[in-house]
């Protein structure tokens, strides 16, 4: 199985997603207290990406949202159960599995892992 | 607006123009305030707050598993700039603005106060919001519940350039193809107009026995826009609305796509084998004629658009490409967003789609709106 570096896990911030290209493969790869997992960047719903889980949600500086402390994030990472929801339309994902409990859609997973320092995934 | 970056989500959308005709404004009732000329309506307003809408009781956070407002799922913007950040991450090259569900006129008592928030809602639209050079249009808010109200707000910003619509609801409550609006709908023609409704959010009558026996999201969401627009469709056509108005359309935004050529073909059957009560409708008492001049599913397929969100046809290629034919896609899609709903679309299914070509997804993307809408040129 060929082993891929994809980057310094510095790139790979903790609490969101980052996209990733691996030999055509899009994948987003989430940094869940140190540990990574890899997902295919299309929700099976819709195929709408998945990377941008976690990252700020765009809110209204005129409205005063910006200023919120408890800023909210684009879809939600749940580090107690391995899970992502896509930010579209809140679909949970497992990140072990890559499945939807209630429908049984799932995502591709891939195994990525830091490598003292460099992140590699083996396809 | 924060400072984030602007990315695109899907580089695709780049090489295309795409005119989102459901994109909303979140205000709320207290940033119209200062827009709201009637004092003693402002002081109640300011003091104990707006209208509540009325509610069919569901708790969304139930179906989504998480607490969160699904209005406001996907972020917030409610000046022109922060909307332009917005189209440029959507990659949405021209958006027309319309109220968020905080502004279901037609389910709320306070006619005077739903004047008054219209009325505030379209100075707020005008002076914050739209942008011709940037593309950030207007759905001009027509309250029907009044339709002396709704002409003088077609007079004071109907020609406006930034205005590329009339918008008002397809409602639970009250039909804007009635006869009574024909006043509304004359202007809206002579205006070069047509209408663009928005659902008034999934909310289903409260005391309805039906809807009482409803909890699921699932079941609201399916049937309370997509009913609606049923309702209003056929008693748009039976009632000779566009005998009388044959340039008029309506574009319909979240209301559904799959059910339009089951009530363009149901019609026909009926029309076809009891016609003769058409020449009680007012219209047809005016003009003195008997009948429809058409079968009923040619207005259907001449007359009404709609908005793509949410998209959601068939999964299996084939029963997928013969949607589209019975949709007459090519004549009726015009992409939606719904941004920033929970259930909101983005560019990509246009992409993914094996069975929509390049002259499809013009179509979709922009052509559609091109007909429907006075853009400006």
């Amino acid at each position: 199985m060929p082993t891929h570096e994809i980057g310094t896990i510095q790139e790979f911030p903790e609490g969101r997603g980052t996209k990733v290209e691996v030999s055509g493969i899009e994948m987003a790869v989430f940094n869940i207290d140190g540990d990574l997992y890899g997902i295919a960047n299309t929700c099976p719903h819709k195929r709408y990406p998945l990377h941008r889980i976690g990252e700020p949600l765009r809110l209204s500086k005129a409205r005063g949202d910006a200023d919120q402390r408890d800023r909210k994030v684009r879809g939600l990472i749940d580090t107690e159960s391995c899970s992502i929801q896509c930010e579209w339309h809140m679909m949970e994902f497992d990140l072990e599995t890559g499945t939807n409990e209630p429908t049984g859609l799932m995502a591709a997973t891939f195994d990525v892992y830091n490598d003292d320092g460099v992140v590699k995934v083996d396809l | 607006m924060s400072s984030q970056q602007v990315e695109p989500i899907d580089d695709r959308a780049s090489e295309y123009h795409i005119i989102d005709t459901d994109f909303h404004l979140q205000i709320s009732g207290e940033d119209l305030l200062p827009y709201m000329e009637n004092e003693t309506i402002r002081a109640k307003c300011e003091e104990f707050g707006f209208p509540s809408m009325m509610s069919s009781g569901f708790n969304m956070s139930y179906a989504f598993g998480r607490d969160e407002n699904p209005e406001e799922t996907h972020g917030s913007a409610v000046t022109s700039d922060e909307i332009s950040e917005v189209m440029k991450e959507l990659d949405v090259d021209e958006a027309i603005v319309q109220p968020s569900n905080f502004l279901p006129m037609p389910s709320t008592k306070y006619p005077e106060i739903k004047t008054a928030v219209a009325r505030a809602y379209n100075d707020y639209l005008m002076e914050k919001v739209v942008d011709a050079d940037r593309g950030i249009y207007g759905g001009l808010v027509v309250p029907d519940w009044n339709v002396e109200a709704g002409l003088g707000e077609l007079d004071r910003y109907g020609v406006d350039r930034a205005i590329v619509a009339a918008q008002n609801w397809c409602p639970g409550y009250h039909m804007v193809t009635s006869a009574k609006n024909d006043p509304l709908h004359q202007r809206v023609v002579d205006l070069d107009l047509n209408w663009v409704l928005h659902g008034q959010g999934a909310k289903g009558d409260p005391t309805s026995r039906i809807e009482e026996q409803k909890q699921t999201f699932t079941e609201m969401a399916v049937t309370s826009h997509m009913w609606w627009a049923a309702d209003f469709i056929v008693h748009g056509v039976t009632h000779g609305l566009f005998d009388k108005f044959p340039d008029l359309n309506f574009v319909l935004n979240e209301a559904g796509l799959l059910h339009l050529p089951a009530i363009a073909y149901r019609m026909d059957e009926y029309y076809q084998v009891a016609p003769h009560d058409i020449s009680l409708t007012k219209r047809k008492l005016e003009s003195g004629e008997e009948y429809l001049d058409r079968l009923p599913s040619e207005y259907v397929w001449d007359h009404f658009y709609v908005g793509t969100q949410p998209i959601n046809l068939a999964r299996n290629k084939g029963e997928n490409a013969a949607q589209l034919t019975a949709l007459h896609a090519s004549e009726t899609f015009v992409f939606s967003t719904d941004w920033p709903h929970s259930t909101m679309d983005i560019p990509t299914w246009v992409f993914d789609n094996p069975n929509i070509d390049e002259d499809l997804r013009e179509r979709i993307f922009h052509e559609n709106a091109e007909e429907i809408l006075r853009l400006p040129s």
